[in-house]
């Protein structure tokens, strides 16, 4: 990290000021002038960009908690409805005056998931965190025919690496265990093992280098897992 | 790349269900009440969906992104209610048992477990170092703000800040998880 401290009298109060603004206690004023020094000092960026996973660390210190689970549902509620409110205009504008009854019967609970992977054509290759040039994002990854359509899962990249995470995977016997691969030119590698929780949600990290990987899939194997797969995929994230 | 651009309500579920249970302890630490951390909590995703609030992966992690949007909910919703500011002790555990434990699940506990050890680590500083740590953050109280509340001057606050905030830092280099260990791993 380079160290320009006293060049000028400004600068090292600018300097001074990194912390409290990396905290968001700067007032406004002082925030937007130190913004202003900030794109023109190298040696302050630097800076802040190291004491901000400083920060970032305060809020995973506090004691975890279990959010309320009907947090969760009514949260999911709203998102799904306005999903279904979203679309549902396109249809609306789209078609006859008699569909839209039907429109509304497509969107019930029971068939919102299948429908929505109708309706968000433009959604089917899942949703990206990612800007040129940038090591991070977030695939949605898809269940095979030979898993519960309400499967769901996102492979989140970061720095060559990747988190599986996923929702509703079907329960387990005792001594089966779920594998994830990694598909390089059309083959399979092992890569980690994992059971998932009582709520049937689990994270799963995919270790690195992905950057020539095709996809990454999961199976149900053998407890201790296996070198090659046993079973059918049942989740696939495409990388390429 | 906006994270909710394509509106996909199955991958949205994931996001929460990956990152909802941090964002509810970070809400309900700053708010200190379980029925506003809750509406907190439900506000600050909300807005990440319906929004074309954008991730900036130059500036860290998802979930650090997402934590930094349902800290500024909480200080709204703290600055709003007229609210004290929280409780500066560590130790919330009376908060933690009159939570239902029942469905506790091993990754919980992991987290938990992490949350502990980067408690530990923070509880090395000067109490006066992580006093104006946790004013600032937790509190969302401006540096001007906490040197009248302690009756110190501006830039001995400023100063603490910053050590306080550099030595946590250096500890993280020395080897503090950088991100939370994932569940249910055999």
């Amino acid at each position: 990290m380079s160290d320009h401290l006293g060049e000028s009298t400004g600068h090292e109060r600018y300097r001074g000021d990194l912390a409290a603004y990396a905290l968001g206690a700067l007032e406004q004023r002082e925030a937007a002038e130190l913004q202003r020094h900030l794109a023109d000092c190298e040696a302050c960026r630097m800076h802040l960009r190291w004491l901000e996973p400083a920060v970032d660390l305060l809020p995973r210190s506090v004691e975890q908690l279990e959010p309320p689970a009907g947090l969760r549902k009514r949260l999911m509620a709203t998102v799904r409805a306005e999903a279904r409110d979203a679309s549902g205009a396109g249809i609306a504008a789209a078609e006859p005056r008699r569909w839209r009854d039907w429109g509304t019967l497509f969107w019930r609970p029971a068939t919102a998931v299948a429908a929505s992977a109708l309706l968000i054509v433009g959604a089917a290759a899942g949703y990206l965190l990612h800007q040129p040039g940038d090591s991070s994002s977030v695939i949605t990854a898809r269940p095979s025919s030979a898993a519960p359509s309400n499967l769901a899962g996102t492979l989140e990249r970061e720095d060559g690496s990747a988190i599986l995470t996923m929702s509703r995977l079907p329960a387990l016997p005792p001594n089966d265990v779920y594998e994830v691969w990694v598909k390089r030119d059309g083959t399979l590698a092992p890569s980690s093992l994992f059971v998932p929780r009582r709520d049937r949600t689990a994270e799963a990290a995919v270790p690195g280098p992905l950057d020539d990987a095709d996809a990454v899939l999961v199976t149900r194997e053998p407890r201790g897992g296996s070198q090659h797969p046993t079973s059918s995929p049942l989740l696939r994230a495409t990388l390429r | 790349m906006s994270l909710v651009d394509d509106k996909d309500p199955d991958a949205f579920e994931v996001f929460y269900d990956r990152h909802g249970g941090a964002a509810y302890s970070l809400a309900h630490r700053i708010v200190g009440d379980p029925g506003m951390a809750e509406d907190v909590t439900q506000e600050a995703f909300l807005s990440i969906w319906r929004s074309k609030a954008r991730f900036d992966a130059a500036r860290g992690s998802v979930r650090a992104w997402a934590l930094g949007i349902v800290r500024n909910r909480a200080i709204d919703a703290l600055r709003s209610a007229s609210r004290p500011a929280p409780k500066l002790d560590r130790d919330d555990d009376s908060v933690l048992e009159s939570q239902p434990a029942g469905e506790r699940t091993e990754a919980e506990a992991i987290r938990r477990e992490t949350a502990g050890r980067l408690r530990k680590a923070l509880g090395v500083l000067p109490r006066e170092q992580s006093q104006v740590i946790e004013l600032a953050y937790f509190g969302g109280f401006s540096h001007s703000e906490i040197a009248e509340m302690l009756g110190a001057p501006l830039g001995t606050i400023k100063g603490r800040m910053r050590i306080g905030l550099e030595k946590i830092r250096a500890t993280l280099a020395e080897g503090i998880p950088e991100d939370d260990v994932p569940g249910a791993y055999l």
